[in-house]
């Protein structure tokens, strides 16, 4: 395997004084639970540790990615809203969960499952004020990213994606709303981790390059979640044999620029998984405005792979 | 300090608050893209210069002047 000609992990930046290391923060080798900690991107005018580096991501960034973000956000802005007076009570929890994850792909969306909401999904200082989460899924346009990778054009792309995903989770918190049960959509640098509920709501494993593995659409995609008190059953996690991949696959930790993709799980806040170096990956994640090279190379991502590597990973048991 | 859930995204508004969101944010939105384009216009042009003189520009500094 070789390294494709990606920018390389120098920096025109730096900070004079460190600030604390991203793996400490997010508990790297520690045994113990605990909520996580928001480092970079955070949701708005919360001050994090390295807001210095978020600052001139921002500023740097080019006019068409600055313009998409903000009207992603100008969208976002109606996350929530006016609950209809009278609701609509729920007699069968299964069908109604079965008619929101319809709901969702009729609006855009690629994939959508049902979590309980837990505190484990909210950063330190959020509090837990909904039952569950709806967790979706948009795919991003793998061809357009596979000659833009790492270059502001697929930064776009991501920046389309996370437009559309708030489009969809807007509309569906909103549907929800009209029916008399609160909802919230939550989208890109929320105050909630989207992976943890993905999983927990079936729509996949978390892989070696730290994104979710979904069986259909690889890691080619963006997450929204809808939290909600709409009674609905909950989807389980699954099994699609992502570790059995990514134990033997090293395609994303060796393409990496910043060599920031470990080939073992690590222990996380009390979670032994798989984990990239928080302080490699994102200084090259700000350089290129959303690097991605990582989902892009997954063999899983490749349209039309998925089922049937699942399929013979499973067999292969 | 609030996030942006928390400053803009009102739970079961009224018709006013509604209205008066929009146009904080649309306020707010317009001072930082003002932001972006005079003060950040600085920024990238002393980042095209590191990356151009192959040093390095300090975060901090930039934060500190930027903000």
């Amino acid at each position: 395997m070789s390294r494709a000609p990606w920018p390389a992990p120098v920096y025109a930046f730096r900070y004079r004084a460190a600030p604390k290391s991203g793996n400490d923060i997010n508990g790297l080798g520690e045994t113990a639970w605990r909520r996580p900690v928001q480092i970079f991107h955070s949701s708005g005018f919360r001050k994090v540790e390295w807001e210095a580096l978020e600052w001139f991501f921002l500023m740097t960034m080019p006019f068409r990615l600055f313009i998409k973000g903000m009207g992603s956000r100008w969208l976002l802005r109606n996350a929530d809203g006016a609950i209809a007076p009278r609701r609509v009570e729920v007699a069968d929890p299964d069908a109604m969960a079965r008619q929101i994850k319809q709901l969702a792909r009729e609006l855009g969306a690629g994939a959508a499952g049902v979590a309980a909401l837990t505190s484990e999904a909210l950063y330190e200082g959020i509090e837990k004020t909904y039952k569950y989460a709806i967790s979706i899924a948009y795919p991003m346009n793998f061809e357009l990213l596979d000659s833009q990778i790492a270059q502001p054009k697929g930064g776009l792309e991501a920046l389309r994606a996370y437009t559309e995903i708030t489009r969809i989770a807007v509309k569906l918190a909103a549907r929800i709303r009209k029916s008399g049960w609160p909802a919230r959509a939550y989208c890109e640098s929320a105050d909630l981790l989207h992976i943890p509920i993905a999983t927990q709501a079936g729509l996949g494993q978390l892989g070696k390059h730290g994104s979710l593995i979904n069986r259909e659409l690889g890691s080619n995609f963006r997450l929204a979640t809808v939290l909600t008190d709409l009674p609905m059953t909950t989807d389980q996690p699954v099994d699609i044999a992502v570790d059995d991949l990514c134990l033997r696959c090293q395609r994303c930790a060796v393409d990496c620029p910043a060599d920031a993709i470990a080939n073992s799980k690590q222990w996380v806040r009390g979670v032994e998984k798989w984990y990239v170096d928080f302080d490699k990956c994102v200084p090259y994640f700000a350089k290129t405005y959303g690097c991605g090279i990582c989902i892009q190379v997954c063999p899983w991502s490749k349209p039309g792979q998925g089922p049937g590597l699942s399929e013979r990973l499973l067999a292969l048991r | 300090m609030s996030s942006f859930e928390e400053r803009y995204c009102l739970s079961n508004p009224t018709w006013g608050q509604r209205l008066r969101r929009d146009l904080a944010l649309l306020v707010d939105s317009l001072a930082f893209f003002g932001i972006w384009l005079t003060r950040g216009r600085r920024l990238r042009r002393a980042y095209q210069q590191a990356q151009k003189d192959q040093t390095q520009i300090i975060l901090e500094d930039m934060q500190g002047e930027e903000q």
